[in-house]
């Protein structure tokens, strides 16, 4: 139903750019923000530097399972 | 796709698991190579690198990738730019947990369980007082286009170039002056400009499907917010109309802002503040990977203050005994 009302404001153009209102504020959010199950990386529990991972790792006695990016893979920009 | 598979999220559960900037750990330039030579977690993940099979480290190259490491360095599996395919990482993973059941009785490490982890923010924000989050994402642009959602039941071993058609990311912006977002009167007011050019400059960036840098200050050609205050006792709720127009000539980006917050007087802290910005961008840049959509379509931004959970401490970590 949110897809289908947004899909009915967009028709969009050059021209014609979508526009926020006070009255759809909420349901573009809720579009744009990520819902769970796109968000599945963060159930897994990532620790954000790689240093401090490597000190805890030697204090546990655990192997390392390090996601690298170029752009932080908690915040890419 | 990947964090997506159950499998693979419960074998992360054997590692410590960390996400960290790949071009801060070991960049590609030689000049700003220098500068983390002889950092600990440089030389950590140089001399693991090091150790890997040839093909997997790519030397000189990027190193984004997703690696198995003991806690001296040790090579257990790994490869930059490794697949999004579920199936490639979770053999990579089980070869990598059979390699450390060999080397944790050799070496004598201990295998205590990892304590839970919440995942929050990067260090580079993580502890500041006024973090907004930064969601971006495709506007719908008809049946099957872009601006869907990921659906697991359909994408989950879906080809690397099909995340197009949902990409999303987030951003972060730690924010020092954020009082000028607090209106002084009841009547319509224009936020600080220069404010809103920071912001403008640094959040409304399409990094919708890959990197993109921010924007510089001649790109901004228009960087407009105003507010009005309705206050209510100890609360106020504020209104934010804005819009922007940037442009490089590269790439473009023009949107209408629109937003509310809601703002506690008494302890003089906004108690939430959201606000959308919405319009048409264009034009590619960089590794933005907007090559084969450069025309002008629809992109949207959700802004969120942002409030970690409780006992998150400095470092944007919260740690949670057993697993």
């Amino acid at each position: 139903m949110l897809m289908l009302s947004l899909a009915v404001l967009l028709h969009v153009t050059p021209q014609s750019p979508p526009e926020p209102t006070v009255s759809n504020l909420g349901e573009w959010l809720t579009f744009i923000e990520p819902v769970a199950s796109e968000q599945a990386y963060r159930e897994i529990g990532w620790r954000n530097a790689l240093w401090p991972a490597v000190e805890e790792a030697r204090q546990l006695g655990r192997p390392i399972l390090f996601w690298t990016m170029n752009g932080h893979p908690l915040g890419c920009t | 796709m990947v964090w997506s598979d159950s499998e693979i999220a419960t074998l992360s559960r054997e590692f410590v698991t960390v996400a960290d900037e790949a071009y801060t750990l070991y960049p590609e330039h030689p000049e700003h190579l220098k500068r983390v030579q002889g950092t600990p977690a440089h030389e950590f993940f140089k001399r693991y690198g090091e150790a890997m099979p040839e093909g997997d480290w790519n030397h000189r190259g990027t190193k984004q990738g997703l690696y198995m490491i003991g806690p001296n360095g040790e090579y257990l599996e790994g490869k930059f730019a490794a697949s999004g395919l579920p199936d490639d990482i979770l053999k990579r993973m089980e070869r990598a947990l059979e390699r450390w059941q060999k080397l944790r009785h050799q070496a004598g490490y201990a295998n205590t369980p990892v304590p839970k982890v919440v995942t929050t923010l990067p260090a580079r924000v993580a502890g500041k007082d006024f973090v907004l989050r930064v969601h971006s994402r495709d506007l719908p642009r008809g049946e099957g286009g872009q601006g869907r959602r990921f659906d697991p039941d359909k994408d989950l071993n879906a080809n690397w170039g099909d995340f197009k058609k949902w990409a999303w990311n987030v951003n972060w912006l730690a924010v020092d002056r954020w009082r000028v977002l607090v209106p002084s009167s009841k009547q319509v007011e224009d936020v600080d400009a220069a404010f809103v050019t920071q912001l403008a400059r640094e959040m409304l960036i399409d990094n919708v499907r890959g990197q993109a840098k921010t924007w510089s200050a001649d790109a901004v050609k228009t960087a407009k917010l105003t507010m009005l205050g309705m206050p209510n006792y100890d609360v106020m709720k504020v209104m934010y109309r804005g819009e922007v127009e940037l442009d490089n000539g590269q790439r473009s980006m023009k949107l209408k802002l629109l937003g509310d917050a809601v703002y506690d007087q008494a302890k003089r802290r906004f108690r939430k503040l959201r606000i959308v910005a919405i319009g048409l961008r264009a034009g590619s840049q960089g590794v933005s990977q907007r090559e084969d959509d450069s025309q002008p379509s629809p992109i949207g931004f959700a802004i969120n203050l942002y409030r970690p959970p409780e006992s998150v401490d400095a470092s944007g970590q919260q740690r949670k005994s057993g697993k």
